[in-house]
């Protein structure tokens, strides 16, 4: 009996893998650089494991969470170790390192991506984040309530209320692309 | 999706890190699940070492045995099942006298709160001695782990700017490169304060 138990978890594991695991790893790599998200991605996975029989019917929304929090926990004690040899050395910090994170930088060299990156950088630090979950992991409303912790409807006014400032920003920015059009939306931007 | 979302949403695309991503191949997921089914098991088994000779058997060992071992149990996998992860903390150094001589502050601007590498709102779950432990309830800005630790506030060294923390209490706390800022920046969670919070982090 306990066999088939064990049987019928990793078979539900597996199912939740080939279902989270690719948009996990996009979501580390937006956020942090490939040995991190390599790192993090196995820890995520590991606590799904663990907490299998919480994973709900929308499983993405919630591994994102354990994602997110793995990755904080990756980045802290990163900070920590910093620090650690910062003091060890003691020597000024070292010289800022080549940007190893993709989330600062842009997918390609395009104009187009520099600028919406820059506008993406000069929003709110939800703001972005609340952006690059709907345009980049493709979460509705009802998702990014799950993975910001707000309800549905909360969501979707601050999703409403980041893309009216960010339209705003290329527009500041002579948006190169020029396909977004200023809606009523921005009546709220920036406030 | 309005026509307008659909074409913001596309630009935003044309920026992402990861776009050109391969997606995972088969043997990376086979990779995982023997990494997972080999490192953890989802029902760890604890066993108490009996190393050390025996050198009589009562019968309250079993019982007690048996109590240690729910013990550990409940403690290692009730925060898997009830309370997701264990519960991260992180380590921040007390206020460090306000950084005036004078043991004076300046009023408190929201752009000094704003200026917080970290800022939280936290409540006092315990005071050990003179660590205290602090529940994070909600986060304005900075990565804050699940609980902080600091040493309480030594009201007789200090410069009078930091507040002693007291159990069941709640607090608005401001840290600079893992040291809490005094000077006001930290203190009850008030109306006045938490005002300038707001302000500082609007939204």
């Amino acid at each position: 009996m306990g066999v088939v138990t064990d049987a019928e978890r990793e078979r539900r594991m597996r199912d939740l893998v080939v279902l989270v695991a690719d948009p996990l790893r996009r979501y580390l790599r937006r956020r942090t650089d490939a040995a991190t998200a390599d790192d993090v991605i196995g820890d995520t996975l590991l606590v799904c494991w663990r907490r299998l029989d919480e994973v709900p019917d929308d499983a993405l929304p919630w591994a994102i969470v354990v994602a997110r929090q793995c990755l904080s926990n990756a980045q802290r004690a990163e900070r920590r170790r910093t620090r650690l040899i910062g003091r060890i050395i003691a020597i000024d910090p070292p010289p800022a390192a080549t940007d190893d994170n993709p989330a600062a930088s842009t997918a390609d060299g395009t104009a187009e991506a520099t600028g919406v990156t820059t506008a993406l950088a000069a929003l709110r630090r939800d703001d972005a984040e609340i952006l690059r979950l709907w345009a980049w992991e493709e979460l509705e409303s009802p998702q990014l309530a799950v993975v910001l912790g707000i309800s549905a409807n909360a969501a979707a006014i601050r999703l409403h209320r980041a893309k009216a400032r960010l339209k705003q920003e290329l527009l500041k920015s002579g948006d190169p692309a020029g396909h977004v059009v200023h809606d009523e939306g921005s009546e709220d931007a920036r406030r | 999706m309005h026509d307008d979302d659909r074409a913001l949403r596309d630009q935003l695309r044309v920026a992402d890190p990861a776009r050109a991503l391969p997606p995972v191949s088969s043997m990376w997921l086979d990779q995982r699940m023997e990494q997972i089914m080999t490192d953890q098991s989802p029902t760890p088994i604890t066993t108490v070492g009996a190393e050390a000779p025996r050198r009589g058997f009562h019968r309250w060992v079993p019982v007690v045995g048996v109590a240690a071992g729910l013990a550990v149990a409940v403690a290692v996998v009730a925060p898997l099942v009830l309370g997701g992860p264990e519960p991260t903390v992180e380590a921040l150094q007390p206020p460090m006298g306000g950084g005036l001589a004078s043991g004076s502050c300046l009023v408190l601007e929201p752009a000094t709160v704003a200026a917080q590498e970290q800022a939280f709102a936290a409540t006092v779950l315990q005071v050990q001695a003179d660590t205290v432990l602090l529940e994070v309830t909600e986060r304005f800005v900075g990565d804050v782990a699940d609980r902080v630790e600091v040493a309480q506030v030594d009201a007789v060294t200090s410069d009078f700017s930091g507040v002693p923390f007291v159990v069941g209490q709640s607090y608005l706390v401001g840290a600079l490169d893992g040291t809490i800022t005094g000077c006001g920046v930290t203190g009850p969670d008030n109306a006045e304060l938490r005002a300038v919070y707001d302000a500082a982090f609007p939204g």
